[in-house]
């Protein structure tokens, strides 16, 4: 590793090109990919070496212009202009030319160096089309890798070219695109302002400035906010745009993109030859049924409960393997260690906590499965699309759909951060809000325990679809709430890309599958095991000493009643009791806000240290129905809470760096969520018992 | 002239201008619509949800845009 | 000797929990925290 120069490469390029797919090849990482517009809203870093050089490769959320119009477009702008990549690789999808070089017009004008990879080389000559690349290249002045990102080729070719670019063994051409003579009138008039005196403008190029403040850019406006003549400046402005107004009679920044597009197009006519005239879509059919206004929602409705009773079906008979093999442990580990408080570390608190967690590992694992089938197949923005109209009503945008599928059985975490694909601050601060609504893959271990413990296994699938109905329907409401009385104003408009259908190949969900399981079993194994080390210690100590004339059973109680989170929990209990819960429910809500998974594990520990004769311990689920005080109608209850109350620690935490690292959201999502919590359970709770359901 | 929303599915359609907001107009230009460009109705919903074939890309507009986009026939 | 091997077990676990809930409220370091970092870029 001496003397190896670095490189930093950035890829750039529109939504879904597959950039991540070629960031992935390039650097051996697996970032996840997807086939939905907006899967990378944040910059990631890779690297590879090559030729005695090490490449950091910088992959880039996607994005149309450098005018940024949402969050995760300006960390590509921001990245590019600002931190000045040595080699911008622009992918490009090469089946849809003229509008991907869209983005070249304008990372060209910024004079930074630009390989072009012309990406699903592959697709445009089946589609029947061919490109001459070299003349490509000449009349666009920058060289042209080939690639095939999916089937992992030219990437050596890509890396090379970047070296050569950038060790200047070949050189680029700066285009020039014909703005016409007017807007080149008006544009000289604004650049002579900007460079007037030594002004810093953070090193963009004068003219890239100029150009952008022509088209009203509202960052280009920013830069210029600390210049002296900044008045003059946008004195100038309004009168060249006035001035161009009346000569083209619309708009300038319509009239600037006409001529980029004008100058692709003519590029495109010398390079790209269609020898097939268009063929019938097989997208546009299914599309036809999919969008249909009254099959629309039915089909999306039946794709999630088909989602729901594949997992459950099939993971059933495997959970119940796990169980018996955790039982199986705690026994065997029961009957090697003599009795005591390392007895009951390992047992308790180990095995009783971080094992409830693993049990679901097979029902996590098939979830997965389905959901990585979901968001490779291409149905996702559709589901949005389908989603919009009555999102709308609701004071939430389509968009917000993708955020609240990403949390669903994923995690709060990436769906918080995937609202940066949404124009407007209040759709985004109301998603922000709604988003850890939905029942996360930390949360499923709960719905799964208690479903499976107090409902009857053949309506678990249903009883699963249903709580995720809710948990939809909860999440608009809220949004409802938000729009009407917090964030008042108008919804963005509904515009989206609608990729190709893929047929998702079994290796790729798979792998996805196995590797975000993987993750399930890493943080059981980690951050559950650690908080179930805590809670484990909070039941037992202080120790009670061994009381004559008393059962153990009653020993057991009494010990954790007495111990420090039992107290905790007895303090708690008459805030939770109206609820129908008792201090053990109690205590395991508050131990949740950790981790969703540990609400489960607290409960397997609570459960263990109760029962007196370890290697006789059953499964949680058989502590739970064994137990008289839940009932249904108390796990309902229950479930209602979980499915409401706070976000975990790390969902606030990445709630507060998006909102602007503001506290006065943060607090509010917390009371909001914890007072929503606790009204719905109780009416619940209450409701029940006066109707005499459920007892 | 007429709405976007209005179009029939298959028609074919060349685009004259959007009255949404500045975020919007811009955000449809890099999309590549820009005044005179063709662009073919690939599905109207009847919702006045359309997808759209822009510059051989398929584009869903929600019904509230699809009010503000004004077109003509070929 | 139980006593003291479970409370050093017991401290060690605080000082890597609180290690860890620091580390992502300041959004740095490895996450273990979410259910597919993949996707969160902290890695």
């Amino acid at each position: 590793m001496v003397n190896k120069k670095n490189l930093t490469v950035a890829l750039a390029g529109n939504p879904n090109c597959g950039k991540s797919t070629i960031f992935n090849n390039l650097t051996g990482s697996r970032q996840h990919v997807g086939n939905y517009p907006g899967v990378t809203v944040e910059k990631k870093e890779g690297n590879v070496a090559y030729n005695g050089y090490d490449f950091t490769v910088v992959d880039l959320p996607g994005t149309y212009s450098l005018s940024a119009y949402s969050e995760d477009e300006a960390v590509a702008r921001d990245y590019i202009v600002k931190e000045k990549p040595d080699v911008v690789v622009h992918i490009v999808d090469a089946s849809n030319i003229e509008r991907n070089l869209y983005l070249y017009t304008q990372l060209a004008e910024l004079d930074v160096p630009i390989v072009l990879a012309m990406n699903m080389s592959d697709i445009v000559e089946k589609k029947g089309n061919s490109i001459d690349y070299d003349e490509l290249s000449r009349l666009l002045g920058k060289p042209i890798v080939k690639t095939v990102g999916n089937k992992n080729k030219g990437m050596e070719d890509l890396l090379e070219t970047v070296l050569k670019l950038y060790e200047g063994r070949i050189k680029i051409e700066k285009i020039k695109i014909d703005y016409g003579e007017e807007i080149a009138q008006e544009l000289k008039k604004i650049a002579k302002l900007l460079s007037k005196g030594k002004q810093s403008l953070n090193e963009y190029p004068v003219k890239w400035i100029a150009i952008k403040l022509l088209e009203n850019d509202s960052s280009a406006i920013d830069v210029i906010k600390k210049l002296s003549n900044e008045e003059e400046i946008l004195d100038q402005i309004e009168k060249s745009r006035h001035h161009l107004k009346l000569h083209f009679e619309d708009d300038p920044e319509v009239i600037i993109a006409d001529r980029r597009y004008g100058f692709i197009s003519g590029a495109c006519t010398q390079s790209v030859r269609i020898t097939v005239e268009e063929r019938h879509d097989r997208s546009d059919q299914i599309d036809k049924i999919i969008l249909n206004r009254f099959l629309g929602l039915p089909i999306f409705a039946a794709v999630m409960y088909g989602i729901f009773k594949f997992t459950f079906t099939f993971s059933e008979p495997v959970v119940g393997w796990f169980e018996l093999l955790f039982e199986w442990m705690g026994g065997a580990v029961a009957s090697v260690v003599p009795e005591g408080l390392i007895q009951s570390f390992l047992v308790d608190g180990v095995i009783g906590g971080v094992g409830g967690v693993l049990g679901f590992f097979p029902l996590v694992l098939f979830m997965f499965f389905s959901i990585a089938f979901f968001e490779d197949s291409g149905y996702m923005a559709r589901a949005a699309f389908v989603m919009d109209k009555i999102m709308s009503k609701f004071g939430l945008h389509g968009k917000s759909f993708l955020p609240m599928m990403i949390s669903t059985n994923g995690c709060a975490v990436p769906g918080i951060m995937a609202t940066r694909t949404l124009d407007s601050k209040k759709d985004r601060l109301i998603t922000m809000m709604v988003t850890p609504f939905m029942i996360c893959g930390a949360k499923l271990p709960i719905f799964a325990l208690f479903i499976g413990a107090f409902f009857p296994s053949e309506q678990g699938a249903n009883m699963m679809f249903l709580m995720y109905v809710l948990s939809i329907l909860l999440a608009f409401s809220s949004a409802w709430i938000l729009k009407k009385f917090v964030f008042k104003g108008e919804t963005a408009h509904f515009v989206m890309e609608l990729p190709p259908y893929r047929i998702p190949t079994l290796k790729g969900l798979l792998l996805k599958m196995w590797e975000r399981g993987w993750l399930y079993v890493k943080k059981a194994g980690t951050i559950i095991l650690l908080i179930s080390i805590i809670i484990w210690a909070g039941f037992t100590f202080p120790q009670m000493d061994a009381q004559e004339g008393v059962s153990e059973e009653s020993v057991a109680s009494m010990q954790m009643e007495q111990s420090y989170a039992g107290r905790i929990g007895k303090f708690i209990e008459p805030a939770v009791k109206p609820l129908g819960l008792d201090w053990r429910g109690g205590v395991a809500l508050i131990s949740g806000v950790a981790a969703k998974e540990v609400v489960v594990s607290t409960l397997g520990t609570i459960y263990s240290l109760g029962e007196v004769d370890a290697e006789e311990a059953g499964s949680l689920k058989e502590a739970l129905i064994k137990d008289a005080s839940w009932s249904p109608l108390k796990a309902l209850s229950f479930l209602m809470f979980c499915l409401i109350y706070l976000p975990c620690f790390v969902a606030m935490a990445v709630f507060y760096r998006e909102s602007g690292s503001s506290w006065k959201w943060t607090s509010f999502l917390v009371f909001w969520t914890t007072v929503m919590a606790w009204v719905a359970s109780f009416v619940i709770y209450q409701g029940g018992t006066l109707l005499g359901i459920g007892g | 002239m007429n709405q976007l929303s209005q179009a029939r599915t298959g028609s074919n359609l060349v685009f004259i201008s959007a009255n949404g907001g500045m975020g919007v107009m811009g955000r449809l230009t890099d999309m590549g619509l820009i005044p005179g460009e063709k662009i073919k109705v690939l599905h109207n919903t009847g919702h006045g949800q359309v997808t759209v074939n822009i510059k051989g890309s398929k584009v869903a507009i929600g019904h509230g845009l699809a009010q503000k986009i004004v077109v003509r026939e070929e | 000797m139980e006593k003291i091997i479970v409370l050093t077990v017991i401290f060690v676990s605080i000082g890597f929990l609180i290690r860890y809930f620091m580390r992502s409220f300041k959004s740095e370091g490895p996450c273990f925290g979410c259910e597919d970092h993949c996707r969160c870029g902290r890695q």
